[in-house]
């Protein structure tokens, strides 16, 4: 099965500054892939190489299809799309206002009202806070939203950075649970990049270690979780 | 007492000119965080143009509507060309650019249009006669001036409101970055917002030439009126921009005929000191949101 | 043709300038006459190519000799500290004497008067004001010209108005009076920043004229005060009045400009610096910002102040309608193309506020604003430094070795085999 997204050698930099240098990896169609690291390992940048943010080279490519070189908005509308780190949501607009963008790059407004009530299907909170503004609501109802909002394009591929980032365990629980759902669903693939290494281990088929731009190590989660290493370095215990 | 109604009526027809033009300016530093002290001289040459047309005998309407048109592009251009370019540039240099503007459009207008005053007509089917009501004469084009600015703020409310590109503007406004992660073109939507605001500088200038003659240099007094209006408003608040216009024009009108010191010259020596008082004390203005400076 | 596309186009422009120059001077005439016989709407544009020619044939002259410069005198200036400030002194010691001695050649250069070079001057000392507010403080004011207006009128009210004070105390006066009044504008706007403050100035450029134009008994009015014949000079100065004012300029802006080099260029400089570059770090190492900023206020208001006193008495008139708010912008333009941030660029901004209008003036007297504003624009994009910094940048040209050509095999970017081999240190941000 080829890959939905797949990287090979792929470098990038902001202006002068290299930050990767050369990586491989490849996310199977339906699968959720784990791109874990220490800080300033290059994870979140990997994800802005993807959404075409930053200067890259080498090969990236998408059902096929190659990325590098391509608008932000083009890599949008071909089926990918990124939850950023922080959750990005447009703290000023309604939830519904930020579903509504986050549709941004389709026409049909059918089609749009069944994903925004589908959305509000696998996180009811949203659908009870439909008019409240996002910037009120909790860190935990503002993640959902920010997926939310990234599942309105109708993405094949599903970047999200630190999505567990300043939440409370049992929030991340609940909203790893929704992922999961949501990929099995939706079939929506998913490149997730994390710093909670053990619970991305639990959720992802297959992960990569980044460490300053490059990867350290690569395999199937469970075979990272046994690895005493991994385990010690990463895991902390 | 119908004469201090008359009074109340003229501030507020300069207001809702000072409004317009104030309207234009929070509408650019909202898209773009720009103060532009060009927008004023480019409503200017958006209403020589409009001379132009009716003086190649173009009916009213038609010119005033062709010119709004051109002064959208003009705008679209200028953010494209001028603009966009130095984006992250220091602000000395946006200030510059700005200025540069300024000088530009003043000149070439002095230059293709000469300093000889021009009548710019009131618009077509306005009667002149002021009416009588209980004792006071309403001046019928100072009623069209507010209904223009209402029909226009009516249309503004509705497109940022319902439709999907004023949705987008008003995101890639406040959050570029998620803004580009949805697919949107925050520098087409910036574009939009230099036309957009161009456009309602233009009407502004169209509205205020009947009322003081149309030279060069018509305008420069009414930007320092509107930039007061704008900061006293709030420079992120259409809204505030609007009522901060009608303040200004109140207070300038009252301010002009009760306190014998100021007179009619020194009117703007007001705005002036509104500018500065607003900035020093309240620089958000009255609905504008104070901004955090993180160190 | 791969010579053509090797061709460093950006960083040898003023070379393909003058050439290009050369041509639209050598072509001006055939189009100015081309111009006189059509009708056709723009064909005033026509009449540019003169123009235009001439100044990028000045920028080449100038990219060249500097370049000459650099490759000569540069070796011997890199060699120590010493013989550094020496040619720096030099430099400056013969851009003097040139000044001192125009009187006797300033008719080579066209337009050029004694009575215009003189204004240039106090155009200088203006500008140098704004080099040490705007440049080196990053306090962004476009209302020098009501300091300029200030001065002027507290002149002409002090010696011919109101009172009968002799017109050099009056002069003395001028900068005192409105070295105060800027530190005064200069508390509030520490709490100004960019753009605000940039308003709040042209707001008070705005503001002067119907000022004067209220205040009758005192300001004259709008007829202003007129001065003329009535300013006595020492007999011995009396027959050569135009001299003693030009070499009275010349003075004043020499002076001004060496103590705010020397300024710039030590200890208060390098707070300046820092402030402007990053006030809340600034003030973090001790620096005491506010004290500085409303100081800085202050001298720039005073140099303008005194500059104004001595324009008016050279025009001999003080008037609202000659202190409009153009006068401050078209200064800060000056400023700005002359190098915001450099001192002995005043000198060429000065020069350029008060010769361009001149120049221009052949296509067409409006011309002028918009000739100073397309280059304004033009420097922004391609000169921020202005002229100065062109002269610096084509400086350090010259010492590194002129490069006309790229080498043959031009890496490809981005297809680097290896990713930057030699990458500098990865100091990843994710």
């Amino acid at each position: 099965m080829t890959p939905i997204l797949e990287a090979k050698g792929l470098s990038a930099a902001y202006g002068e500054r290299p930050v990767l240098f050369g990586i491989d990896f490849a996310v199977p169609d339906g699968g959720i892939v784990a791109v874990l690291g220490a800080n300033g390992a290059g994870k979140t940048t990997t994800l802005r190489a993807i959404m075409g943010q930053l200067r890259t080279w080498g090969s990236l490519h998408y059902a096929g299809t190659p990325l590098i070189g391509k608008s932000t908005a083009e890599i949008v509308r071909l089926g990918i799309a990124m939850v950023p780190e922080g959750r990005g949501t447009f703290s000023d607009f309604t939830v519904e206002e930020n579903l509504l963008l986050g549709a941004y790059t389709r026409r049909d407004k059918d089609g749009i009202r069944r994903d925004i009530d589908r959305i509000y299907e696998y996180f009811p909170v949203l659908g009870r806070r439909r008019h409240q503004r996002a910037g009120s609501m909790s860190g935990g109802e503002q993640q959902m939203l920010a997926i939310g909002r990234a599942l309105m394009s109708r993405p094949k591929v599903l970047l999200l950075d630190e999505p567990s980032l300043g939440l409370a365990p049992l929030i991340v629980q609940e909203i790893f649970q929704i992922l999961e759902t949501i990929n099995r669903e939706e079939k929506v693939s998913m490149l997730l990049v994390e710093q909670d290494a053990v619970r991305a281990l639990r959720l992802a088929s297959y992960a990569y270690l980044l460490e300053t731009g490059r990867v350290a190590l690569h395999g199937p989660a469970e075979q990272l979780r046994a690895s005493e290493d991994v385990r010690r370095a990463y895991l902390g215990y | 007492m119908s004469d201090f109604i008359q009074l109340v009526l003229a501030g507020a027809a300069d207001g809702a000119i000072y409004g317009l033009l104030a309207l234009a300016l929070v509408l650019i530093y909202r898209s773009t965080h720009i103060v532009n002290f060009g927008q004023g001289e480019m409503a200017m040459f958006a209403t020589y143009l409009a001379w132009s047309l009716l003086d190649a005998g173009v009916p009213f309407w038609g010119a005033f509507f062709a010119a709004i048109v051109i002064a959208f592009f003009m705008g679209l251009i200028i953010h494209r060309v001028l603009v966009h370019p130095l984006e992250g540039s220091p602000e000395l240099t946006i200030v510059i650019i700005t200025l540069g503007i300024y000088l530009f459009f003043n000149s070439i207008a002095l230059w293709i249009y000469s300093g000889v005053p021009k009548i710019f007509p009131i618009p077509a089917g306005v009667p002149r006669q002021s009416w009588e009501v209980g004792g006071v004469f309403i001046v019928p084009y100072h009623v069209t001036i507010f209904a223009i600015l209402f029909v226009l703020m009516m249309l503004l409310f509705a497109f940022f409101r319902f439709t999907k590109v004023g949705l987008a503007m008003r995101a890639a406004a406040a959050q570029p970055l998620s803004s580009t992660l949805v697919g949107i073109s925050v520098p087409t939507m910036m574009m939009l917002g230099w036309g957009i605001a161009a456009a309602a500088g233009a009407t502004a200038g169209m509205l205020s030439a009947p009322i003081v003659v149309l030279e060069p240099n018509f305008m420069a007094t009414i930007l320092i009126f509107s930039f007061a209006s704008a900061v006293l408003g709030g420079l992120d608040s259409p809204v505030g921009a609007v009522l901060g216009g009608f303040i200004v024009g109140e207070v300038s009108a009252l301010g002009g005929r009760y306190i014998d010191f100021i007179g009619n010259d020194l009117q703007i020596v007001l705005a002036f000191a509104l500018i500065v008082l607003v900035l020093l004390f309240r620089p958000a203005g009255l609905l504008g949101r104070p901004q955090v400076v993180r160190v | 043709m791969e010579l053509v596309r090797r061709i460093e186009w950006r960083r040898n422009w003023f070379l393909v300038g003058l050439i290009v120059g050369a041509l639209l001077y050598a072509f001006s005439g055939p189009l100015d006459d081309l111009n006189a016989r059509t009708d056709a709407p723009g064909s005033g544009l026509l009449s540019l190519a003169g123009p235009i020619g001439v100044g990028l044939i000045f920028f080449g002259l100038v990219g060249v000799l500097t370049i000459a410069a650099a490759q000569t005198l540069g070796r011997i200036a890199a060699k120590s500290a010493t013989n550094r400030r020496l040619m720096q002194g030099l430099g400056a010691a013969l851009l003097l004497l040139a000044f001192i001695f125009l009187p006797w050649y300033y008719d080579i250069f066209p337009y050029a008067t004694l009575y215009k070079l003189t204004i240039a001057l106090q155009w200088v000392m203006v500008i140098i004001g704004i080099n040490l507010l705007t440049g080196y403080t990053g306090q962004i004011s476009l209302g020098q010209g009501a300091f300029f207006a200030i001065g002027g009128y507290t002149l002409a009210i002090a010696s011919f108005h109101e009172w009968s004070l002799p017109w050099a105390v009056s002069l003395l006066i001028a900068p005192v009076i409105t070295g105060i009044l800027g530190f005064l504008v200069g508390i509030p706007s520490l709490r100004l920043k960019g753009p605000y403050l940039a308003l709040a100035t042209l707001a008070l450029a705005v503001i002067i004229a119907p000022i004067a134009k209220r205040f009758e008994e005192f300001t004259g009015g709008v007829q202003g005060i007129a001065m003329f014949g009535k300013i006595r000079l020492w007999s011995i100065f009396a027959d050569h009045a135009d001299y003693f004012w030009y070499y009275l300029s010349l003075g004043a802006a020499a002076v001004m400009l060496l103590v705010v080099w020397n300024v710039m260029h030590g200890r208060i400089g390098r707070a300046l610096i820092a402030i402007r570059d990053n006030e809340i770090a600034a003030s973090a190492m001790g620096v005491n910002v506010a004290l500085y900023k409303t100081t800085v206020f202050g001298i720039a208001a005073a140099f303008a102040g005194f500059a104004g006193a001595v324009n008016a008495a050279v025009i001999q008139f003080a008037s609202p309608d000659q202190y409009s708010s153009l006068v401050s912008i078209r200064v800060f333009v000056g400023a700005v193309i002359g190098g915001v941030a450099s001192v002995p660029g005043a000198v060429f901004g000065g020069l350029f506020t008060q010769f361009i209008p001149d120049i221009a003036a052949d296509v067409s007297k409006a011309a002028s604003d918009a000739v100073q504003a397309v280059i304004l624009i033009v420097f922004m994009y391609a000169m921020r430094g202005g002229f100065a910094g062109f002269v610096v940048q084509t400086w350090h040209y010259g010492r590194r070795g002129v490069q006309l050509l790229r080498p043959p095999a031009a890496r490809r970017q981005g297809q680097e085999a290896a990713a930057p081999a030699s990458a500098a240190s990865p100091s990843g941000s994710e």
